[in-house]
């Protein structure tokens, strides 16, 4: 192993270029999937027994649909989903290509970890609000969100961390990042040091991410 | 103020119905402090819910200030909980906001301008005693000071009515005892109509003007605090009082034959009077005092003696005379 040309590596446009990469799929995938996963999971929650949308059918449905694309391996679910990927964004490789798959997976477990979170919410402040007249959307503005506000952000630190493996993933199918860059020099060149260095920068990644919601969580803790 | 008409409420648990209420007729009145009292599973909490139709009753009517809540369609009935405001045993607060926010949580549902809230909370928050805790978080006061904030979040729409849920049964007697002079204090201030859940007679005693005794989701009794202290019907309200008075200890005595024993209250002034010296100086029997206690149901002070007499039948049936004589309130046990 080449010490050197590790150290030379880390300002090599290539592996700069494949860490922006993986950081705009990274943000980019985590906006659609809480644009998603939110609501979906709030609906959940709300449509579960005992809450205030209560209907059995309606959770059922969505409750079987989560699980059916949760228990899908990522990999599988990426090469299922080549055809619906190009026709939503017109490819399905790079930077782009990747970005659907890598929401149609996680927004069903972050609408899993959303769901988990409003369950924590204390009924009795829920019936609090109820009593003062609040309408379900007040409910679940002024209520819902903020008190599970600490187990919400939780739940985004685990997706994060779920999607910065995922990315990496999809480089198998050419998706493009530090996964890409890994495939192709390490896997199929036997380059060890720019495996080493993509996944030096991965791990780096994910400790820097679990740090930061760490630290969100702890700051709205109140209890 | 409050009007149940043929209030049930049932359950279907595991294919079974359960009554949890049935048939409840209740009629509170405008600036009362009205009691509900019962053991554990008797129904009290499913009932005073219905009266905010947290929980929707299965056959009933509900009318609160002479609106029928049960035939509100769902955003009428957000409008006039507005008027009711509900304590409750484990307080409630939103735990991520601060005092204050809590307070001002009702208000903001209702779109008040930020001014007004600002004055109103401080209002409030002065009135509970709590204006130095505003920015502290729930997590941070102890249970007293929680339902404190309770209570001001529940005054702070300014309702007529106000429900109580076992509001004190987490506390401890002195904090209870200060809960309790809290809301006489607000009832008298704001005319309020207050309904308290409890199943310690003491908290009756304290503050409330009538109360409704509950038995397996039926109101067995109904009464003015005062004449259910002193004469109590139905057994599950002479257990509730036993309990408050350690009256349970006499029944040994009560259960042995031929002994002339008396069961004298006294209510209002004619507490403090020395009756029974003048009684004594009348007809000159023999007598002595097995069980006596002196309270205060609110604003009146009541008591309550059992006393033996010794001598024949007739100096016995004169004492009763000289004792009716003097308007106390007699039973021969
Ligand atoms: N959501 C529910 N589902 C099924 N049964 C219920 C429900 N809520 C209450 N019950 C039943 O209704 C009856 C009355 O309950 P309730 O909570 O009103 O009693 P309570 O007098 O308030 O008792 P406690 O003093 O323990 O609070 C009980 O038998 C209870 O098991
Ligand atoms: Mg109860």
């Amino acid at each position: 192993m080449d010490w050197m040309r590790m150290i030379q590596l880390f300002i090599d446009p290539e592996i700069i270029q494949a860490t922006k990469d993986t950081l705009v799929m990274l943000g980019l995938s985590t906006l659609f999937t809480i644009v998603i996963g939110l609501p979906l999971g709030i609906i959940v929650f709300l449509c579960s027994e005992g809450q205030l949308l209560s209907n059995k059918l309606m959770y059922t449905i969505l409750s079987t649909v989560i699980n059916i694309f949760r228990s899908i391996p990522f990999v599988i679910l990426m090469i299922m989903l080549i055809e619906v990927t190009r026709f939503i964004v017109g490819t399905s490789i790079g930077v782009r290509g990747t970005i659907p798959p890598l929401v149609i997976a996680a927004a069903p477990f972050f609408a899993r970890l959303v769901e988990t979170s409003l369950r924590e919410v204390d009924k009795g402040v829920i019936e609090a609000a109820q009593a003062m007249g609040a309408s379900p959307n007040q409910i679940i503005w002024r209520v819902l969100l903020p008190e599970s506000r600490p187990g919400l952000i939780a739940g985004i630190t685990i997706t994060v961390v779920t999607l910065v493996s995922y990315t990496a993933m999809s480089g198998i199918i050419g998706g493009g990042g530090l996964g890409d860059l890994a495939i192709r020099y390490g896997y199929q060149r036997f380059d060890t040091e720019v495996m080493l260095i993509t996944v030096f920068i991965i791990i780096v990644l994910v400790q820097i991410l679990q740090m930061l919601g760490d630290r969100l969580v702890l700051r709205f803790t109140r209890k | 103020m409050i009007n149940l008409t043929n209030v049930s409420k049932e359950y279907i648990v595991v294919k079974k119905k359960v009554n949890a209420l049935s048939e409840i007729n209740l009629c509170i009145k405008k600036g009362e402090i009205f009691g509900i009292i019962g053991y554990s599973g008797a129904g009290k909490s499913t009932l005073v819910r219905c009266m905010n139709l947290l929980e929707k009753p299965s056959t009933g009517q509900v009318e609160i200030g002479g609106v029928d809540l049960t035939a509100l369609p769902s955003a009428k009935l957000q409008s006039e909980r507005k008027k009711i405001g509900m304590i409750f045993q484990h307080f409630n607060l939103l735990s991520s906001k601060t005092i204050f926010e809590n307070v001002a949580f009702p208000l903001r549902l209702n779109k008040v301008p930020k001014k007004m809230i600002q004055n109103r909370v401080d209002e409030l928050l002065q009135l509970v005693g709590l204006e130095d805790h505003r920015n502290k978080y729930p997590s941070q006061l102890s249970g007293g000071q929680k339902q404190r904030v309770g209570i001001a979040r529940a005054l702070a729409n300014q309702p007529d009515v106000l429900l109580c849920d076992e509001a004190t049964s987490a506390l401890d007697p002195q904090t209870t005892q200060s809960i309790l002079e809290l809301l006489l204090d607000i009832q008298r201030k704001l005319k309020l109509t207050i309904v308290i859940i409890t199943h310690e007679m003491q908290v009756v005693q304290a503050i409330c003007d009538r109360v409704a005794v509950m038995d397996m989701g039926k109101v067995v009794e109904e009464e003015k605090v005062i004449d259910i202290m002193l004469q109590p019907k139905h057994e599950i309200t002479k257990k509730l009082i036993a309990e408050t008075t350690g009256d349970d200890k006499m029944n040994t005595i009560l259960q042995q034959a031929d002994r002339k024993l008396l069961k004298i209250s006294f209510r209002g002034e004619q507490t403090y009077e020395p009756i029974l010296f003048d009684v004594i100086k009348e007809t000159g029997v023999s007598l002595s005092i097995l069980q006596g206690s002196i309270s205060r149901l609110k604003e009146t002070p009541y008591g309550q003696l059992i006393v033996e007499i010794f001598g024949d039948q007739a100096s016995f049936e004169r004492t009763i005379q000289s004792l009716q004589d003097h308007h106390v309130q007699l039973e021969v046990l």
